[in-house]
């Protein structure tokens, strides 16, 4: 398990967006990675990665946040995409049909 | 923390998985053979099977496994309904896919890497062949609540089953906060549940709901979910631990004619479609509830059988060293308490129960690993068949033994090593039918599995009638590969240079083959058989066939083990090794300890033995308990017959080997007490020599590795315990001797003896031995065959005084005593008178060299000879005077020349410390102009 403080490293490269959390997506995460993303996303550019490689707990609002920045990006345009997920969370993805909506690659 | 999928699902899945394709490995084969009289039931078996797998990779995303499976189920379905005949080339493609299902499943993170587009290409060829397109999907409208924004995508096939296992379908929606978190379950965690009371067949989460980043933690987004159960509606949103108004059933009716033509149908509109198309008719309902029906009989009713549960084995282990535990506990228990049973009334019965209750638990807990050897057997004629389709042989697999049990460990680490040895049986050993019949053997080879029991161990012997193993082939081979140096090979048997295959680097191949031949195996197949204690032989005969023969141990765990001391120290030695122990009398030890090219050897009836000093292996100082003082003192003698020097001269020589002649062999016997403490000199008490005293004796174990058989002289034998195996530490786990540690009732920690590397160690050689075994044997049959020429019974006699002759009893009638008054002169001849005649006597000096008989003595003895006269026996016609009759003896001896000449010598040889003439009593008759013509 990933801990520590919610971090989320940004970095740009051309017109595309990463977003690299650094601890795991789960309730007490959360509120404070929405606020990082929030300002992120406000110039998002072309696409947006996020890069879930420091991840390794998913639970039901982690996965309502990635949905949230997923329909953010859909909504500006933004072509949306996972990265760096670890195996079980592919699964979580491919479980619930999420696959469909955005590229989900694996680690 | 566990990840957010729990691994257990996966493991579980996993051996369910292989249980199942174990299973159905039997019914393919049977499927195969049985042709079109095949029974319903076995294709049933497979196809449920199959769909199991299927079903649970389609749940945990394993995309490739789903893919393949279902395929699979494609195939067999049609198969099942009989509008599918079975043919080689759909087994082929069956098993092919049932193997890349196993790849997959032995790693099954990685298992949608393994290729599979072969096998796919395979089944779906057969299915288009049938006019059915793999994949076909049925949608089910979500009816409930969002009304129709999405479908689930379901196969056909899917539905289908889940219909016919008498499911109700509904359809779910569930909330990720207030139905899964809030419950503090996780998303993954909802779906095992929702898994484990009926089948998931579609889940989503649909991301629509959702405006937007700011405002998405505060929305409750819905999973919807398609799922599969037999229970009603109510329990099902029980059970689905949701709020009844959120589960709701599909219209199965409806469902159920739809799903009629599904094989014909590519996409069907769902639930309350009345635009359904053509309603399949009613006739064949029946048909698709008759194969639910055994599955319902079964799940429900059970097999009758005994009820099972499934536990995980790293439970059981962890279960089995806990037991070992205890059983530890026990023994310090009751060794610490077992004074104390007097002093505190009932604790006798205690320790009793208490002893009795943990050798049961321990019995119970072993008998919960144990698995049928079946388990490994059972997949080599699948083996085997696909071997023999592609070497182009006929090969028949027989099986015996399968319910033998075994350690699960052991189990799962014979696979390799068997799998190995079959492969060899059937790839170099069977000959092609054409070379068979040329040897006139039947076209068809036979390879024989068969495990029993054996003291104590399992011995799994794998037998083959194939071409066998030549062992000239073999040791050119490895004189070539450097295995064996051509002084050692001089020495060696045929069944030894046979057993170098299992040399690292051998192989006889002369082709290097895909199956097997790449010059690894063999040695694995030791290594891996000694890894687990056991040990492995081979024996082969050229033209009739080969037989691998394992023996391992039961269990890994507990062993009885033989508790022995040497120099103060402790060894266990496990009790599967331990064939007799032998006691040699400190006063025998000379005389059944030999040397034999420089080795002591022990003769144990009609067998020479190896012995080693564990000491001397180990590395101990020898030492031995003072006699006199009780004090532990340093050993420095080298050899069990060594001398001591500086002591008693008389006992070292009266213990020096002496002539071999049997009366000489009583003598020794007789010696060799003396110097027992009975009869102690005066100053004993402190010249005796140790080896006689009985703190002397030697206490041999006599250990088995494989064929052999060596001693192990040790210093005390204390007990048989029971000892739970503990590993070595890795620091020490180069050290061929051992094989382990335990510890004991007192709490000490000692080694596991490991009988194997002892004789590695010690660098013994059984061959030079049996070399000399059999040396022995032919010089002893020869011995008996000429002492058995040499036997004679004689009557020993005296002439002049110091003089001593021995003539055969079988050639002297009468033994007459005479009066030498009664002797009669006439001329130069004596008479005397006898029976009314006159009868001439031979003088002894009168025929060959000796002194005259004492010529006053009073009476003197006369031997008449036998002779025959026409036939019948009669006395001789002359006597031969002697002075004296000393014995009558049956001696073994071999004549001598003698210094003597004269008629009538046969030799001469000593009796009873004198040197004696052997005499021939016709031939001097005869010389002494006596007798005529050769009669005796």
């Amino acid at each position: 398990m990933t801990t520590g403080k919610p971090q989320l490293i940004t970095k740009r490269k051309g017109d595309t967006l990463r977003l690299a959390p650094k601890s795991d997506l789960v309730a007490s995460t959360v509120e404070a990675y929405r606020a990082s993303m929030l300002k992120a996303v406000e110039a998002p550019g072309q696409a947006v990665v996020l890069d879930l490689s420091a991840i390794e707990q998913l639970d039901s609002l982690g996965i309502t946040l990635v949905l949230g920045l997923f329909k953010s990006c859909q909504k500006g345009g933004v072509a949306f995409s996972i990265e760096g997920v670890k195996p079980d969370i592919v699964r979580v993805f491919k479980l619930f049909n999420l696959t469909k909506f955005f590229p989900v690659s694996e680690a | 923390m566990s990840s957010i999928v729990d691994e257990s699902i996966i493991s579980d899945f996993v051996a369910e998985s292989r249980e199942h394709l174990n299973r159905i490995e039997p019914d393919l084969l049977a499927m195969e053979q049985g042709g079109a009289a095949l029974s319903q039931e076995t294709l049933n078996r497979v196809f449920r099977a199959i769909h199991s797998i299927k079903g649970g990779a389609g749940f945990l995303a394993f995309e490739s496994l789903k893919g393949l499976s279902h395929a699979m189920e494609s195939v067999l379905m049609l198969v099942r309904d009989g509008k599918l005949g079975v043919g080689p080339e759909l087994m082929d493609a069956l098993f092919a896919s049932m193997d890349r299902l196993r790849a997959m499943l032995d790693d099954i993170q990685a298992s949608d890497q393994v290729p599979i587009a072969q096998e796919l290409g395979k089944l779906s060829a057969i299915l288009e062949g049938q006019g059915v397109e793999p994949g076909a999907q049925v949608k089910v409208q979500g009816k409930a609540e969002g009304g129709g924004k999405r479908e689930f995508n379901l196969d056909a096939q899917e539905v289908a089953s889940a219909l016919s296992h008498g499911m109700n379908l509904f359809h779910a929606k569930a909330f990720l906060h207030r139905d899964i978190k809030d419950k503090g379950l996780t998303p993954l965690g909802f779906l095992t549940n929702a898994l484990s009371v009926g089948q998931v067949l579609d889940a989503y989460i649909d991301p629509m709901e959702i405006v937007g980043l700011e405002a998405c933690l505060e929305q409750d987004l819905a999973v919807t979910l398609l799922f599969g159960s037999v229970l009603e509606v109510d329990l099902a949103a029980m059970a689905l631990k949701l709020p009844p108004a959120q589960v709701s059933m599909l219209d199965m009716k409806a469902l159920r004619k739809q799903m009629k033509p599904a094989a014909a149908a590519k996409e069907v509109a769902a639930a309350p479609g009345p635009e359904a198309p053509a309603p399949a008719p009613e006739t064949e309902e029946p048909a698709e509830l008759q194969a639910a029906v055994p599955e319902a009989g079964r799940t429900a009713k059970g097999d009758n059988g005994p009820e099972t549960l499934r536990v995980r084995v790293d439970l059981l282990t962890d279960l089995m060293n806990q037991a070992g535990e205890l059983v530890l506990s026990r023994n310090q228990l009751l060794r610490a308490l077992v004074e104390r049973g007097r002093d505190i009334p009932g604790l006798a019965s205690i320790l009793q129960n208490i002893n009795q209750v943990t050798s049961e638990l321990q019995e119970g807990i072993m008998q919960t690993r144990m698995q049928p050897i079946g388990t490994v057997f059972n997949r080599f004629p699948r083996i085997i068949r696909d071997m023999s389709r592609q070497l182009g042989k006929q090969i028949e697999v027989q099986i015996k033994g399968a319910e033998v049990e075994l350690d699960k460990s052991i189990v799962e680490l014979l696979v390799d090593p068997l799998t190995h040895i079959i492969r060899n049986c059937a790839d170099h050993a069977i000959e092609t039918p054409e070379e068979r019949k040329k040897a006139r053997k039947n076209p068809s080879g036979q390879i024989i599995l068969h495990a029993y029991h054996q003291g104590g161990q399992v011995i799994i012997a794998i037998t083959d009638d194939g071409r066998g193993i030549d062992p000239k082939k073999v040791l050119t081979k490895a004189l070539a590969k450097g295995l064996v140096k051509e002084s050692q090979a001089r020495d060696m048997s045929d069944r030894e240079i046979v057993n170098l295959v299992f040399a690292p680097g051998f192989s006889t191949a002369e082709a290097v083959s895909d199956i097997s031949g790449r010059g690894v195996g063999m040695d694995v197949v030791r290594s891996n058989t000694e890894k687990l204690g056991g040990h492995v032989e081979l024996e082969s005969q050229v033209g009739t066939g080969t037989t691998v023969v394992l023996r391992l141990p039961l269990t890994l765990a507990i062993i009885p083990s033989m508790i022995v001391g040497v120099s103060g120290h402790r060894f266990a030695i496990p009790q599967v090794n331990v064939v007799e122990f032998v006691w040699v009398r400190a006063a025998e030890v000379a005389k059944r300890i030999e040397r034999v090219h420089g080795a002591e050897v022990l003769r144990l009836r009609d067998q020479l033995l190896p012995l080693i000093r564990l000491a001397d292996v180990l590395g101990i100082q020898r030492s031995y308990l003072d006699p006199s003082t009780g004090e532990r003192r340093e050993d420095r003698r080298h050899e069990l017959a060594d001398r001591r020097a500086g002591e008693s001269a008389s006992v070292a020589l009266e213990s020096e080997p002496e002539p071999e002649p049997v009366p000489a062999k009583r003598g020794r016997k007789a010696k060799a007490a003396q110097p027992l403490p009975e009869a102690p000199p005066p100053q004993a008490a402190r010249l005796q020599d140790r080896r006689t005293d009985w703190r002397s004796d030697y206490n041999i174990v006599v250990l088995r590795v494989g064929s052999n058989q060596f001693g192990v002289v040790v210093d005390e034998l204390y007990d048989i315990e029971e000892i739970v195996v503990k590993p070595l530490s890795e620091f020490i786990q180069m050290c061929k001797s051992f094989s382990g540690a335990t510890i004991m009732g007192d709490g000490r920690v000692i080694m596991i003896l490991d009988a194997g590397g002892l004789v590695t160690q010690a660098h013994l050689h059984f061959t030079d031995l049996q070399a000399e075994e059999k040396l022995r044997h032919e010089e002893e049959k020869r011995k008996a065959a000429v002492a058995a020429s040499r036997r004679r019974s004689v009557i020993v006699c005296t002439g002049a005084a110091g003089e001593y002759f021995a003539i055969p009893q079988d050639q002297i009638l009468r033994l007459e005593k005479i009066q030498t008054s009664d002797i009669q002169r006439v001329g130069d001849r004596e008479f005397v008178d006898y029976r009314g005649h006159g009868l001439p006597l031979v003088k002894l000096e009168q025929v060959i060299a000796v002194k005259p008989v004492a010529a006053d003595l009073q009476e003197v003895f006369m031997i008449i000879p036998k002779v025959l006269e026409r036939g019948t026996v009669a006395l001789a016609k002359a006597g031969i005077v002697i002075s004296d009759i000393i014995d009558a003896l049956d001696v073994e001896v071999e004549l001598e020349a003698a210094t003597v000449n004269g008629p009538g010598i046969l030799g001469a040889a000593i009796l009873q410390h004198n040197l004696t003439l052997f005499l021939d009593p016709i031939d001097m008759l005869q010389g002494a102009g006596l007798l005529k013509g050769a009669e005796a």
